[in-house]
């Protein structure tokens, strides 16, 4: 919305106001003002001049030789434009003014110059050229009467400054989509009285013959629908002043009846639609529902396929607008248009919003019909139509009574509000007396009744904006001023706030991989697209669909977060040959009914371009022991490493994107806690990612779940020496060490500690399909010195044990 | 000439049918087709022979030397996929292992927390330390806690505020954090003080001002008797916190369909006043969406862009660096590292 400087002071009296106080004033009282732009700046230097002769130019069949009376002596210019005519009063700059130049273009100096061998001193302007509008085919005439000699912006109203108003602040409020309505705003915040516009009435009004007849069969989607018959009209160019009002708040001017309806719509905030009369068939309008597939032609020449709950205006033979959106092709007004009927109607705000918003079709009227417009304003803004016609049209006249069809009228009501609450809810201190002097600036209608007031809501502020109370509240707030609001600490019981569980594990999670161990912790996409989940070998699977992607690689939610990661260690690859990335995020199983089951993850990515797999599966190793290392560090304790993959979570897919022969889950008892593995070759190749790469997935709630349930595995310090015992024991090739270290914990349950692998050998002295593996442990007795005795008699259960499962202890 | 040309064929077909893996093979073909290989050399050497043999041995030769090389990239391709139909087989690493030690030992720099995530935590600090609790909730959100219930009906104009991604199942992906205040009210009782800081979706063509995927903070206070004030000196604490010890700040009118009255809150930064967030009190329709009694209750609500809060403070010139990964970016903000 655009709002004239000069406009609203033909409204409001802004002598003590200039331009920028105003933009203040209205952007912390009313809504914000996000731009300001100058018309006719630099044109101080522009005279009003008479072309007093116009003879041809000598050596030049397409310029003219003018002389110009601006005041002083005569002038000869040399003038190009066609339409220059003697007795013309024109915008005349002389040499040494400085011109703006059209959009885009920039401001020049005017010299005394020869052109094709004549001296032609200044120049008769064109708008263009005075950054007044886009018109450079001719010259600016100004109207006859216009005095001469005097600064062109002395002589007219031509200078303006426009403020551009955030639409969003308005959105809510309909009476502010024209310029009355800020002028009643200003008015409220500069105590001053606004000036309305002048409407037709009395005698100009015929009270005798009957009215053109409209019926409105949807009453819920038009509120009222008035119409005025006017005859006698001449159309053709506006007057300058409509001109340069409607241009410089970025209207094109069409013809004087096109922009009568779009200047009652800039001042008004009324959508307007003329009819040619002529055109209206059968001499009746009928606004009504469209039928299924009823086609019509709009304003811009397309057919236009309508549904039912699509409005329609139709005159005895069919569709002759698209009610609030746009006008027909056949009815709109022409420049040999005599007699016209006016529309100023009262749409339904949802029904106009859907038939725009399905024909992408939004417009001034649109926008504005699906703000809630007041009822009243229908009548108003046709009145004043009328009386502009009247005013600017000699001869034409109303011929007949108004058609007003009111179905639903404005209902004043009543909103009652206690001053207590106001103060209470601003926190601010404000005075009964103020706060019904505030209300009533607005128009609205405020009684005292006990406590508080009982507050009449004006048709203008009725449709949805003001309410209830706290509608209220609000007015009286932001007119006093939010500067005066003083902070005030909230009272609260004392009580401990401690961070949400699942933040806690991101933030250790972030203490351990980004700090500890080396992850950059980044943020991926919750959607991909096709592509990437081919890559992951998830092509197949049932996704939740983006229903309106902005790209094809963003339309569907991801079910892991491999394809994140591994898209961004691809794109770091070539400058990080190696690095680890971390991230913390979610994912989404598709349900059929509800929200979908979305599942927080924490998710793990390491890369080595150069890693040649020595030693075999040192990514996958080292990735898993970041892994345990940081459950370790979040004192989640037992759990168990087991190898092999499965899902994460019920309904998310198998972790195809690992390598078969290395990939891992962690448990705590039954519960899944991660699954990890190298990536498998084939998805790393997908992404081009050179060398080795390893990934691991944590399910966030059930470690949540475990990390809640809390306990401590406190063992007493050890008050004995222990005895190390190293054994190397040659089992199948595929006995996990973490079963073998089990065999051996079990076997002396209670005098064993620290059990680790130290060496794992396979070939020369070990049978084909078999490895030895070296541990190393720690027996001890709690209670006393461990005997030789004692020690032996535990080595031999644990040798025991070993060969119990056919497992040989080398050098036994 | 033909002959040898062509018992020199037989033989590095069988050497490629028979290389055992991808180093076996570029020894095949090095020795036959590389630039010093026997099938090349011999094609120099055509050059030397009658003219009458020329064409035909050329042609020959070229068409030996196609042959090896495409037999070579065949074998070489049915050696990858051998080799991944046998991984399990022929790469099995037993996951109940140790890391090989100097793997281990070289992983343990570079690491960094990401931008967002920092003043994400050091926001609920100050949340937490004034007594609000922190909640979550689900990116994929319904149209009622996502709109209806913030006075977002359908076919509002104010749903044109927030482009929205739809979800093939009916559902939408969050447009913002707004609707964990429906959801904290609909499970608890005042008096309430609770945030939610997290990721939020817009329907938006990606460029250097405009992600899909971004963050918000959410804060609400209902209690009894709560008033612009209050909401006025949360927020001012709040900035003072992450911005600066004495910022200025300022409440302007600003229109959110979910508040009455609604604010846009301003601060100067760095010498300019900038719009920072929106706020307001809790509209009575939304309190009585989340089961409370507006004439006993009152609230504030308050949105603030995370990731324009972090452009802000860095001066980061492109928003996509959030969501991007690129490690140049992220390893600046190492200084902000803490557990």
């Amino acid at each position: 919305m655009k709002l004239s400087y000069r406009w609203l002071s033909e409204m409001v009296d802004l002598s003590e106001t200039p331009p920028s106080v105003l933009k203040q004033r209205l952007t912390f009282h009313t809504a914000e003002i996000e731009g300001q732009e100058e018309i006719g700046r630099g044109l101080e230097a522009v005279l009003t001049g008479r072309v007093v002769a116009v003879r041809p130019h000598p050596n030049a069949d397409k310029l003219r030789l003018c002389t110009v009376e601006a005041g002083g002596e005569p002038i000869e210019v040399v003038c190009g434009a066609p339409n220059v005519a003697e007795g013309q009063v024109i915008a005349y700059a002389p040499e040494g003014a400085t011109l703006p130049g059209g959009e885009g273009e920039e401001p020049f100096t005017l010299e005394a110059r020869e052109i094709r061998g004549v001296l032609s001193r200044g120049m008769i302007c064109s708008e263009r050229e005075m950054g007044l509008g886009e018109d450079h085919d001719g010259i600016l005439v100004l109207p006859d009467d216009t005095p001469v000699g005097v600064p062109l912006i002395e002589a007219l109203p031509i200078t303006d400054t426009i403020l551009e108003i955030d639409n969003v602040c308005i959105t809510h409020r309909p009476d502010l989509w024209g310029h009355v309505g800020w002028a009643r705003e200003a008015g409220a915040l500069l105590h001053a009285t606004p000036t309305f516009p002048a409407v037709a009435e009395g005698d100009a009004i015929p009270s005798e013959g009957e009215p053109f007849p409209i019926a409105i069969d949807d009453p819920d989607g038009c509120r009222r629908y008035v119409g005025i018959v006017i005859e006698g009209l001449v159309n053709g160019p506006s007057p300058l002043w409509l001109k340069r009002r409607l241009e410089g708040l970025g209207v094109r001017s069409i013809d004087l009846l096109v922009d009568l309806t779009n200047l009652v719509l800039l001042e008004q905030g009324q959508p307007l639609h003329a009819f040619d009369l002529r055109h209206v068939r059968g001499g009746e309008i009928r606004v009504r529902t469209a039928t299924v597939g009823e086609t019509m032609t709009t304003l811009d020449g397309q057919e236009r396929t309508l549904e039912p709950g699509d409005l329609v205006i139709a005159d005895g033979e069919g569709p002759v607008a698209l009610a609030g959106v746009m006008g027909g092709e056949d009815s709109e007004v022409r420049g040999d248009t005599t007699a016209i009927l006016l529309e100023s109607a009262t749409f339904d705000p949802v029904r106009i919003r859907r038939t725009s918003t399905r024909l992408g079709l939004r417009s001034e009227a649109s926008a504005r019909f699906e703000k809630n417009l007041d009822p009243e304003l229908a009548m108003q803004a046709a009145l004043r139509f009328a009386q502009l016609c009247l005013e600017l049209v000699p001869g034409c006249r109303i011929s007949r009574p108004i058609s007003d069809c009111y179905p639903r009228p404005y209902e004043p009501f009543d909103v009652d509000l206690p001053y207590g609450m106001v103060r209470r809810r601003l926190g601010l201190r404000v005075g009964d007396f103020r706060i019904r002097g505030i209300l009533q600036s607005l128009g609205f209608r405020a009684v005292e009744d006990g406590e508080g007031m009982r507050v009449t809501i004006p048709s203008w502020r009725a449709t949805k904006d003001i309410e209830r109370a706290e509608d209220l509240v609000e007015e009286v707030g932001r007119i006093e001023g939010y500067h005066k609001l003083t902070p005030v600490a909230p009272v609260a019981p004392m009580q401990p706030m401690l961070a949400r569980p699942a933040r806690a594990v991101e933030r250790k999670a972030a203490a351990v991989l980004s700090l500890e161990r080396g992850y950059a912790e980044v943020k991926h996409r919750s959607f991909y697209g096709a592509e990437d989940a081919e890559r992951v070998g998830l092509g197949d699977v049932a996704h939740l669909m983006v229903a309106n992607p902005t790209s094809k690689d963003h339309d569907r939610l991801i079910l892991t977060s491999a394809a994140g990661l591994l898209r961004m260690a691809a794109g770091n690859q070539h400058r990080e040959p190696a690095g680890r990335l971390w991230a913390s995020s979610r994912v989404f199983v598709p349900r059929d009914e509800g929200l979908p089951d979305e599942r927080g993850v924490l998710a793990m990515l390491s890369w080595d371009t150069s890693d040649a797999d020595t030693p075999a599966g040192a990514q996958f190793l080292a990735l898993l022991d970041d892994l345990r290392g940081l459950l370790a560090r979040m004192g989640l304790d037992g759990v168990e490493v087991r190898n092999g993959a499965c899902a994460l979570a019920p309904g998310l897919p198998e972790p195809c994107w690992l390598h078969p022969g290395r990939q891992a889950v962690l448990m705590r008892g039954d519960t899944l806690v991660a699954v990890v593995g190298e990536v498998l070759p084939a998805v790393a190749r997908a992404w081009d990612l050179e060398g080795r790469a390893a990934f691991a997935e944590i399910a966030l709630d059930p470690l949540v779940a475990a990390l809640d349930e809390g306990g401590s595995r406190y063992e007493p310090v050890l008050r004995y020496p222990v005895v190390p015992f190293d054994v190397a024991v040659v089992v199948p090739r595929r006995t996990p060490a973490g079963d073998v270290a089990a065999v051996m914990r079990d076997a002396v349950e209670g005098s064993v500690r620290d059990v680790r692998v130290f060496d794992v050998y396979e070939g020369e002295g070990i049978a084909e399909g078999h490895r030895s593996l070296a541990l190393r442990c720690e027996l001890y007795d709690r209670e006393a010195t461990l005997s030789p005795k004692a020690a032996d008699a535990l080595r031999g259960a644990i040798t025991a044990a070993f060969e119990a499962r056919g497992w040989s202890v080398r050098g036994a | 000439m033909l002959d040898d040309l062509q018992a020199l064929e037989q033989e590095a077909l069988a050497a490629a049918a028979s290389a055992a893996d991808p180093a076996a093979l570029d020894a095949v073909q090095s020795e036959y087709v590389g630039k010093k290989g026997r099938i090349s050399g011999l094609l120099r050497t055509v050059g030397q022979l009658p003219p009458e043999q020329r064409g035909p041995v050329g042609k020959a030769a070229n068409l030996a030397r196609r042959a090896v090389e495409s037999a070579i990239e065949a074998r070489r391709e049915a050696l990858i996929a051998e080799a991944d139909a046998n991984l399990g087989e022929t790469e099995w690493v037993d996951a109940t292992l140790p890391p090989p030690a100097e793997v281990a030992e070289a992983r343990r720099t570079g690491g960094t927390i990401h931008p967002i995530t920092s003043l994400v935590r050091e926001m609920e600090a100050i949340f937490l330390s004034m007594g609000f609790e922190t909640l979550d909730g689900p990116w994929a959100e319904d149209d009622h806690h996502n709109f209806g219930a913030l006075n977002i009906p359908a076919d509002h104009p104010a749903r044109d505020m927030q482009d929205t991604y739809w979800l093939s199942d009916g559902n939408l992906l969050r447009t913002h954090t707004s609707p964990v205040q429906v959801r904290a009210m609909e499970t608890q009782a005042p008096p309430i003080r609770a945030v939610c800081l997290g990721r939020v979706f817009r329907h938006e063509e990606l460029d250097a001002t405009h992600e899909n995927t971004f963050h918000q903070c959410e804060g609400l206070l209902v209690d009894r008797g709560v008033s612009v004030g209050h909401m006025l000196y949360v927020l001012r604490t709040l900035l003072r916190e992450i911005l600066d010890d004495d910022v200025e700040v300022r409440l302007r009118p600003g229109y959110f369909p979910f508040v009455e009255p609604g604010f846009e809150m301003d601060v100067v930064f760095r010498g300019k006043w900038m719009e920072l967030l929106g706020c307001g009190m809790v509209h009575p329709y939304v309190l009585e969406q989340g089961g409370i009694d507006p004439e006993t209750y009152s609230g504030f609500a308050f949105g603030l862009g995370i990731d324009r809060l972090v452009m802000l403070k860095h001066g980061v010139e492109d928003v996509r660096h959030f969501m991007g990964g690129d490690l140049r970016f992220l390893r600046q903000f190492e200084g902000g590292l803490e557990g």
